[in-house]
C-alpha cells in the first residue's frame, strides 16, 4: 500500500498543510483520516462473457472489475442479483451486458430499468445507447416518461428493446397494461437502480408498485430476473427482497480502484466564554462560527494556492452566502486579491446553471458553492478539494461528496465542517463511523395498510383480483383488504371467484407516491412556481400551518393558508427571504396501546413495541430571529384541532424506582424532591435520551428525523411507569419505530457517548447533543446528566439479556 | 317488460344552493326535472331550505336530514313509495305504517341520513356509521314489505347489502367541487338509477369557453342566460373586457348550439367519403376483462340494419370479438367504422381484447379506419354539439332523437354482466334482449348525430330549430343497479 506522499507540508492540499497554512487557524481541525490508495480488481471479460461478446467488451472498456464480473456470474446462474458496491464502480455495466447477453440469447427479449430521477434516465438512455453501438448490438434504449411526448409513446411500446421510466411512471402506465403486451410478454430483466432510495413512505409505494407489475408480467408469462443497484448499505439482502418481494444474492466486494485522499475533520471555533450555563438553543447556535462562514474562508485560502474547491452547502441559501463569504474572505487574506466563486443550485435559471458547469469545468473558477444538486449525476469534471459544510445525512452523500475530489494520481482533500448538531457532533468524536463498513439500514415498512390498501384498488382495477393473488399481495391481508374496499363500494365480488373494481375511473392517478393518508395537501406557490410533492396531514399540520415558516429546496416560504374542509385540501404558500424561524408549540398525549412485541430486560425494564394512537395539538406559534433569537411575532394559534394518528411505536418502560435512583445520583441527598425538580431531573433525564436518540436514529437507518416523533413522561397513564416513546411520524407506520426496537443497543450506545462527551456545560445539553429544534416543549425540560444515566441503567440491562 | 313506475329524485349539498345563481338553480331543476329534493350534508341548513323553497313547486318534495322543516313520515311520490326518516324515531313507526298506508307487496324507500360510511385503511375494515341504532329500531323482523335504505350521508353510487339492508348512496357533497350533482331514479321495482351531472354544465357556464371568470364578465355585461349570448352579435359580446374576438364567436356558437339544440359546423373538415358502419360496445366495466356486446348499424339511422355479436359465456372472452372481426374483414374492410368516443374508449378497447383474444386479426384493425365523431367535432374543434353534456344520449336527445327506454344505463349494463360472470345462475342471467335493444339505441343516436353532422356541413343554415328539447328526455350519465 502506497501511503507516502511527495506533496510538501505547506501545501494546504493536506490537512496538516491546510492547518500549517490557513491565516488565523485556531485549532479546528479534530482529526485526520488518511485514505489509501487501492488498486483495482480486474478480470478478464472472457471468464464471465462468452465468445464474441467478451471480446467486443474487451475492445469497448477493456477489462471487468471484479465485482462486475462476479454478479454477471450469479445472473447466469440465474439469480437476482443485488450490487452494492461505491458510487462510480460500473454497476450500469453488470445490467448492461446482462441485457446484452439476454438479447443474444433472444432478439425479442426486452428490459425494464427504473431510474428514481427522470434527470438520470436521459443520460443513461445515452450511454447505453452508446455502449450497445459499440459493441455492435441493435439493442434500442428509450426514455418513456411524463415528458414523452404522446405520439412516440405507441411507437416505444411497440419497438423499444429497453425502456427506462421511474415508478410514478410505472404506477400510471399500469392501468393500460394490455397497450404494453408486448413489451411484457418479452420481458426477461427488471432493474431497480439507486434501489437504497426506496426508504420509508415512498419506499412502500414503490415496494406494492412492483408486486402489481410483476403480477401483470406474470398475467402476461414473464418471471423477469431483478437487478437492483444499491449504494453501500447495511441490509442490502433484506431490503431488495422487502422491495421486490423476492430473494437476491448480494454482490458487495467492490473491485473498482480508489485514489489517495485525506479528510480532515473540522471543527469551528466556538466562543464558550459568551455563554451561560443555561443557554438556549438559539444562544449556542449563535455562539458556534458559522460553519458556512469557516468554508468559505478555507475556499478562498484553497483558491489562493490554486487549487480548485467544490463546497456544498444544505441549503440555497447557504450556497449563496458561501460565495460571498468566499469572496470577503479572499479580500481579508494575507495574499490579497480575490477569487472566482459563483453558487451552484437548483433555484437558479438553467442557463446560469449552464453557464457555471462549463466555467468551472475549464478553470475558469476558483470554487462553487452548491447544494446537493450538483451531487448526482452532472458532469463538471474533478476538482482538486470538496468541503462539506455540515453530514449531508447519509454515509453514501457524505462519500459521493467526498468522492468529488481528486485529478488522477494527484493527492485529494476534503474537508468536513461540522455543524453544531449532534449527528456531526457524533461523528467528530467517532469518525471510524463513516470510515467503517456500512450500518445504515434501509427499511420499508411493510406492513402500512393505508399505503397497502391503496394499491390493491390500483391491483383489482388492472386485472380482477382473485385468490391467487394472495401471493402477491401478502396472504390473507387481501381478504381483509378487499372485504373493507367491498362495503366502501370500490370493490365489488369474492375471491374465490373474481374481485373487481367499480370506483371511479383511474384509482392509479389518485396514489401520491410520497403520502400515506387519503387526506393530502397539495402546494401552492402565490409568487412563483414550487415543485413540491403533496403532504401528509400529519405533516401539514406540523409542519404548514398557517404562519409557518419552512424550508423547501433550499428555498424559504411562508404558509398563508391552510385549507382542510375542502375536495382538495391544499396549502398555499409564498417564498420569502427572511431573518426568522417559526417555533410551534405542541401537546402530545400516546394512548390505545397495543403490544405486538415484547423483550422483558429485567428489573423492571422492558421493551416494546406495537400500535397506538398519537394525538397531537399543534396550537401556538411564534417567530425568532434566526441570530438572536428575539421573538418577532408573539404566540399566535395556528387555529389547528389536534389530530390522531394511529401509527406504530417502540417504547421503553422503566421501573418506578429510576426516578428516586436517577435523583438521587445528580443531586446527591437522598431526602424527597419536589415535583419541581422531579420533572427538571428526572423528566429531563427521559426527555434527553427521547431527544438523543431520535436525533441520532439516521447513524442506523437511512431516514429523516422528521419520520419519528417522541414523548417521554415520568408516569404514563397506560403504562403507569415512567416511559420513553418514539412512534412512526405517519399514519399506519414507517417501519422505523420497528427498526429502533431491533436497534436499540446500537443507537441507546450512540446517544449515551454523544451527550456524555458534549462539550456543554449546563444541565440543559446543547444543539450538538440533546436539544432539539423540532421539540414542541421548547426543550424543557433538558438534563445531560440525567439522560447519561438514564441510557445507563437501560444499556446494563441490555448487556445483561443479549 | 312492464315499465316500472319511477319518481326522480335531485340530491344536492347546501353548499351547492348557497353558491349557485339563480339560473344556474333553475338550470339543475329543468335539466333534472325533479319531483323530489334531498338536501345532503349535516348542518341544519335553514337559509338553503328556505332559498330553495322559492325555486321548487309547492307540491314538490323537500327533504333534509338535520331540519325540522323537513318532510317526514310516508309518501307517495309519482307512484313510488317513501319513508322520510328525518330521526330514529320515524323507523320505529314503519311497522304502524304497513298497517295503514303502506303497499307492502311494492318495495318502499327509506330516506335519511342516519346511516354513514367510515373506511379506516389502518385497520383495513369499513363500518357503517349508525347502523346498530338504525337497525335496533327499524326491527326488521317484523315487517312485511321490502325496504331500501337510502342515506343522504353515503356517496352516490355507493349500494351494498349489509346484512340484509340493502342501502343506497343518496349523493353526499353531490355539486361540490368536482363532485356531480345526482339525480335518482327510484322505481317500483326496487332498482335506482343514478344520473350526474357536472356542475359547471349549468347556466351559461355550459357553454364551451365559458368558465367560472368568463361567466362572471358575461353576467357583469348583462347576459344571463344561453338564450341571451345566442342571439347576440359575436362583435358585441367581443367588446366586452377580457373576451377577444375569437373566443366570442366560440362561445356564441356554443351558445347557439346548445339553445337551439343543432350542430353548428365552425371548419369545412369532411367527413369520411365511404358510408360508415356504426358501432358501440357493451362490456363488465371501465377497465374491461370482455367486450361481450358488438352492436353494428350497417345503414341509416332510421331503417338501417342493426345486428349484434354477443357473447353470453364469459369463459369464452374472445368469441363476439373473434365473430364482429371475420365479419368486418369479409364484408366492410374498406369502409370506417364509426364509434362514439372510440378514441377514449371503444376503439381502445376492442384493440386491447383482440391483441388479447384474437392476435390474428391486429393488423386487420391497426389497417381499418376508425372514425371517431366525438373527437372530430369536441376534441378537433370542427362542430359545436348541442346538449348539456358532449355525451351521446344528451347530444341525440337535444338534435330530437327519442330512444326507447329500456331502464339502463352504460355502469348498469356492465355490473350486470360482472354479476353474470361471477356467478352464473339463472338469478343473474341477463335478459339479453333488452341489453341487446339497449345497444341498438345507442348506435341509432350515434347514427342520428353522424348525419346531422354530415347534414350541417353542406347546408349552413339555422332557420329551422329542432323540438323544444325540454320534451325530449335528457340522460345524464351513468351509474346504475
Ligand atoms: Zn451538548
Ligand atoms: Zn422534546
Amino acid at each position: 500500500m502506497d501511503t507516502e506522499s511527495n506533496t510538501p507540508k505547506d501545501d494546504p492540499i493536506t490537512a496538516q498543510g491546510l492547518e500549517q497554512t490557513l491565516p488565523e487557524y485556531d485549532d479546528q481541525l479534530q482529526h485526520v483520516e488518511h485514505v489509501a490508495k487501492k488498486e483495482g480488481e480486474y478480470v478478464a471479460p472472457s471468464d464471465s462473457l462468452a465468445g464474441e461478446l467478451a471480446s467486443s467488451v474487451s475492445q469497448a472498456v477493456g477489462e471487468l472489475y471484479t465485482h462486475q464480473a462476479t454478479a454477471l456470474e450469479r445472473l447466469a446462474a440465474g439469480e437476482n442479483v443485488c450490487v452494492a458496491t461505491s458510487t462510480s464502480s460500473g454497476k450500469t455495466y453488470v445490467y448492461a451486458l446482462q441485457i446484452a447477453r439476454n438479447h443474444l440469447r433472444n432478439s425479442s427479449s426486452t428490459a425494464l430499468l427504473v431510474y428514481p430521477t427522470k434527470a438520470l434516465s436521459r443520460d443513461q438512455e445515452n450511454e447505453l445507447n452508446t455502449f450497445f453501438g459499440e459493441l455492435g448490438l441493435d439493442i434500442s434504449v428509450y426514455v418513456y416518461d411524463g415528458d414523452t411526448p404522446q405520439d412516440r409513446r405507441k411507437h416505444i411500446r411497440e419497438k423499444a428493446d429497453v425502456i427506462i421510466t421511474n415508478f410514478a411512471g410505472v404506477n400510471a402506465y399500469l392501468a393500460s397494461h394490455t397497450r404494453w403486451h408486448s413489451f411484457f410478454t418479452g420481458c426477461d430483466l427488471l432493474v431497480i437502480d439507486e434501489s437504497h432510495t426506496y426508504t420509508g413512505v415512498h419506499g412502500m409505494h414503490v415496494a406494492w408498485t412492483i408486486r402489481r407489475l410483476r403480477r401483470l408480467l406474470d398475467h402476461y408469462d414473464s418471471d423477469p430476473q431483478l437487478i437492483c443497484t444499491s449504494a453501500t448499505i447495511g441490509n442490502p439482502a433484506e431490503h431488495s427482497e422487502h422491495l421486490t418481494g423476492k430473494s437476491f444474492t448480494v454482490v458487495d466486494e467492490d473491485g473498482s480502484p480508489r485514489g489517495t485522499r485525506e479528510i480532515a475533520f473540522w471543527k469551528p471555533p466556538v466562543d464558550e466564554t459568551e455563554l451561560d450555563p443555561d443557554a438556549t438553543f438559539e444562544e449556542y447556535m449563535s455562539a458556534q462560527t458559522n460553519p458556512v462562514r469557516e468554508a468559505g474562508t478555507i475556499l478562498a485560502h484553497l483558491g489562493k494556492n490554486e487549487l480548485q474547491t467544490l463546497a456544498f452547502a444544505r441549503s440555497r441559501k447557504n450556497a449563496e452566502l458561501g460565495a460571498k463569504y468566499a469572496a470577503s474572505a479572499a479580500s481579508d487574506h494575507p495574499r490579497a486579491g480575490y477569487v472566482d466563486v459563483e453558487p451552484y443550485h437548483a433555484g437558479l435559471g438553467k442557463e446560469t446553471r449552464r453557464g457555471t458547469e462549463y466555467q468551472f469545468k475549464n478553470e475558469q473558477l476558483d470554487g462553487l458553492t452548491s447544494t446537493n444538486a450538483l451531487e448526482l449525476g452532472i458532469d463538471i469534471g474533478s476538482v482538486d478539494a470538496t468541503i462539506l459544510t455540515g453530514y449531508p445525512g447519509t454515509r453514501q452523500s457524505f462519500w459521493q461528496q467526498v468522492g468529488r475530489s481528486g485529478r488522477g494520481t494527484a493527492d485529494a482533500l476534503s474537508v468536513f465542517i461540522a455543524q453544531a448538531d449532534a449527528i456531526d457532533q457524533y461523528i467528530l468524536d467517532h469518525p471510524e463511523y463513516v470510515l467503517d463498513d456500512a450500518i445504515e439500514d434501509a427499511v420499508i415498512g411493510l406492513e402500512n395498510n393505508p399505503v397497502y390498501a391503496q394499491h390493491i384498488l390500483c391491483a383489482a382495477n388492472e386485472h380482477p383480483l382473485t385468490a391467487a393473488d394472495r401471493e402477491w399481495f401478502d396472504g390473507d391481508r387481501l381478504d381483509q383488504a378487499v372485504e373493507m374496499w367491498i362495503d366502501a363500494g370500490k370493490l365489488a365480488g369474492d375471491l374465490s371467484r373474481s374481485v373487481r373494481y367499480i370506483g371511479s375511473p383511474r384509482p392509479q392517478s389518485t396514489v401520491s407516491m410520497y403520502t400515506t393518508s387519503n387526506t393530502q395537501f397539495d402546494v401552492r406557490c402565490s409568487n412563483g412556481e414550487i415543485d413540491m410533492e403533496p403532504i401528509d396531514r400529519e405533516r401539514a399540520y406540523r409542519d404548514h400551518h398557517e404562519g409557518a415558516l419552512f424550508l423547501h429546496n433550499g428555498a424559504q416560504y411562508e404558509v398563508l393558508e391552510f385549507n382542510e374542509d375542502v375536495p382538495n385540501p391544499y396549502i398555499s404558500v409564498q417564498e420569502v427571504r427572511t431573518n426568522e424561524y417559526s417555533d410551534t408549540i405542541s401537546q402530545k398525549a400516546v394512548r390505545d396501546l397495543d403490544p405486538e412485541a415484547t423483550r422483558e430486560l429485567g428489573n423492571g425494564f422492558r421493551l416494546v413495541w406495537g400500535e397506538g394512537t398519537v394525538e397531537v395539538h399543534y396550537m401556538e406559534y411564534q417567530r425568532k430571529n434566526i441570530k438572536t433569537a428575539n421573538v418577532t411575532t408573539p404566540l399566535q394559534p395556528t387555529g389547528l384541532d389536534p389530530i390522531e394518528l394511529r401509527t406504530h411505536l417502540m417504547w421503553i418502560e422503566t421501573p418506578p424506582s429510576l426516578r428516586d435512583d436517577v435523583l438521587q445520583h445528580i443531586t446527591d441527598e437522598s431526602s424527597t424532591h419536589s415535583e419541581g425538580e422531579i420533572m427538571k431531573i428526572f423528566g429531563g433525564g427521559l426527555h434527553g435520551a427521547e431527544h438523543g436518540m431520535i436525533k441520532l436514529t439516521p447513524l442506523v437507518l437511512r431516514m429523516d428525523t422528521s419520520d419519528l416523533g417522541g414523548l417521554s413522561t415520568p408516569l404514563h397513564e397506560e403504562t403507569g411507569v415512567p416511559t420513553v416513546f418514539i412512534h412512526d411520524a405517519v399514519e399506519g407506520g414507517l417501519g422505523f419505530s420497528k427498526r429502533l426496537y431491533e436497534h436499540l443497543p446500537t443507537i441507546a450506545t450512540q446517544t449515551r457517548d454523544r451527550v456524555s462527551q458534549c462539550e456543554c456545560s449546563g444541565a440543559g445539553g446543547c444543539p450538538a447533543c440533546i436539544m432539539d429544534s423540532q421539540c414542541g416543549n421548547r426543550n424543557q425540560y433538558l438534563h445531560t446528566d440525567a439522560t447519561v444515566l438514564v441510557l445507563d441503567r437501560l444499556l446494563e440491562q441490555l448487556a445483561n439479556n443479549r | 317488460m312492464p315499465i316500472p313506475e319511477t319518481a326522480r329524485v335531485a340530491c344536492t349539498s347546501p353548499q351547492f344552493v348557497e353558491q349557485a345563481t339563480s339560473t344556474e338553480l333553475g338550470d339543475w331543476l329543468s335539466y333534472f326535472d325533479p319531483a323530489a329534493v334531498f338536501l345532503t350534508g349535516s348542518s341544519s341548513a335553514s337559509r338553503t331550505v328556505s332559498t330553495l323553497r322559492r325555486y321548487l313547486e309547492s307540491e314538490s318534495v323537500l327533504f333534509h336530514p338535520r331540519n325540522n322543516t323537513s318532510v317526514s313520515g310516508p309518501h307517495t311520490v309519482d307512484g313510488v313509495q317513501f319513508v322520510f326518516a328525518p330521526t330514529l324515531q320515524v323507523l320505529s313507526e314503519i311497522y304502524t305504517y304497513e298497517q295503514s298506508v303502506l303497499d307492502t307487496a311494492t318495495p318502499t324507500y327509506i330516506i335519511s341520513g342516519l346511516l354513514d360510511l367510515d373506511v379506516d385503511t389502518t385497520t383495513l375494515s369499513t363500518s357503517l356509521l349508525g347502523r346498530e341504532d338504525y337497525v335496533a329500531t327499524l326491527t326488521q323482523d317484523q315487517l312485511a314489505g321490502d325496504y331500501i335504505h337510502i342515506s343522504t350521508q353515503l356517496p352516490a353510487g355507493y349500494r351494498r347489502e349489509w346484512n340484509r339492508l340493502t342501502v343506497v348512496g343518496g349523493g353526499t357533497d353531490a355539486g361540490t367541487g368536482e363532485t356531480p350533482l345526482i339525480a335518482l331514479d327510484c322505481q317500483t321495482n326496487g332498482r335506482v338509477l343514478t344520473h350526474s351531472l357536472q356542475r359547471k354544465r349549468l347556466g351559461i357556464r355550459a357553454i364551451d369557453g365559458v368558465g367560472y371568470q368568463r361567466a362572471r364578465q358575461l353576467r357583469e355585461a348583462g347576459y344571463t342566460s344561453r338564450e341571451s349570448i345566442a342571439g347576440e352579435n359575436p362583435s358585441t359580446l367581443a367588446e366586452i373586457q377580457g373576451i377577444g374576438k375569437t373566443t366570442a364567436e366560440k362561445i356564441q356558437t356554443s351558445a347557439r348550439a346548445l339553445d337551439q339544440g343543432e350542430i353548428v359546423r365552425n371548419s369545412q373538415t369532411p367527413l369520411p367519403s365511404r358510408e360508415p358502419i356504426y358501432i358501440d360496445i357493451e362490456t363488465d366495466g371501465l377497465s374491461p376483462t370482455i367486450t361481450w356486446l358488438i352492436g353494428v348499424l350497417d345503414g341509416s339511422a332510421d331503417d338501417g340494419e342493426y345486428f349484434s355479436f354477443v357473447q353470453t359465456n364469459p369463459d369464452i372472452p374472445g368469441k363476439a370479438i373473434e365473430e364482429f372481426m371475420a365479419w368486418y374483414t369479409e364484408h366492410a374492410s374498406h369502409r370506417p367504422i364509426v364509434a362514439y368516443n372510440g378514441w377514449s374508449f371503444d376503439f381502445e378497447v376492442l384493440h386491447d381484447h383482440i391483441v388479447e383474444y384474437c392476435p390474428q386479426y391486429e393488423v386487420d384493425w391497426t389497417n381499418s379506419y376508425r372514425f371517431d365523431p366525438y373527437q372530430w367535432a369536441v376534441k378537433e374543434e370542427n362542430a359545436t354539439l348541442p346538449g348539456r353534456t358532449n355525451q351521446l344520449e344528451d347530444v341525440a336527445a337535444a338534435l330530437g332523437y327519442e330512444g326507447t327506454e329500456t331502464g339502463l344505463t352504460g355502469a348498469g349494463v356492465a355490473r350486470a354482466y360482472q354479476q353474470w360472470m361471477a356467478d352464473q345462475s339463472p338469478d343473474t342471467e341477463l335478459d339479453w334482449n333488452r341489453f341487446i335493444d339497449y345497444c341498438e339505441d345507442d348506435v341509432r343516436a350515434l347514427a342520428v348525430i353522424y348525419e346531422e353532422i354530415d347534414a350541417s356541413g353542406r347546408v349552413i343554415s339555422t332557420d329551422e330549430p329542432s323540438n323544444d328539447r325540454h320534451k325530449t328526455t335528457t340522460q345524464g350519465k351513468l351509474s346504475d343497479w
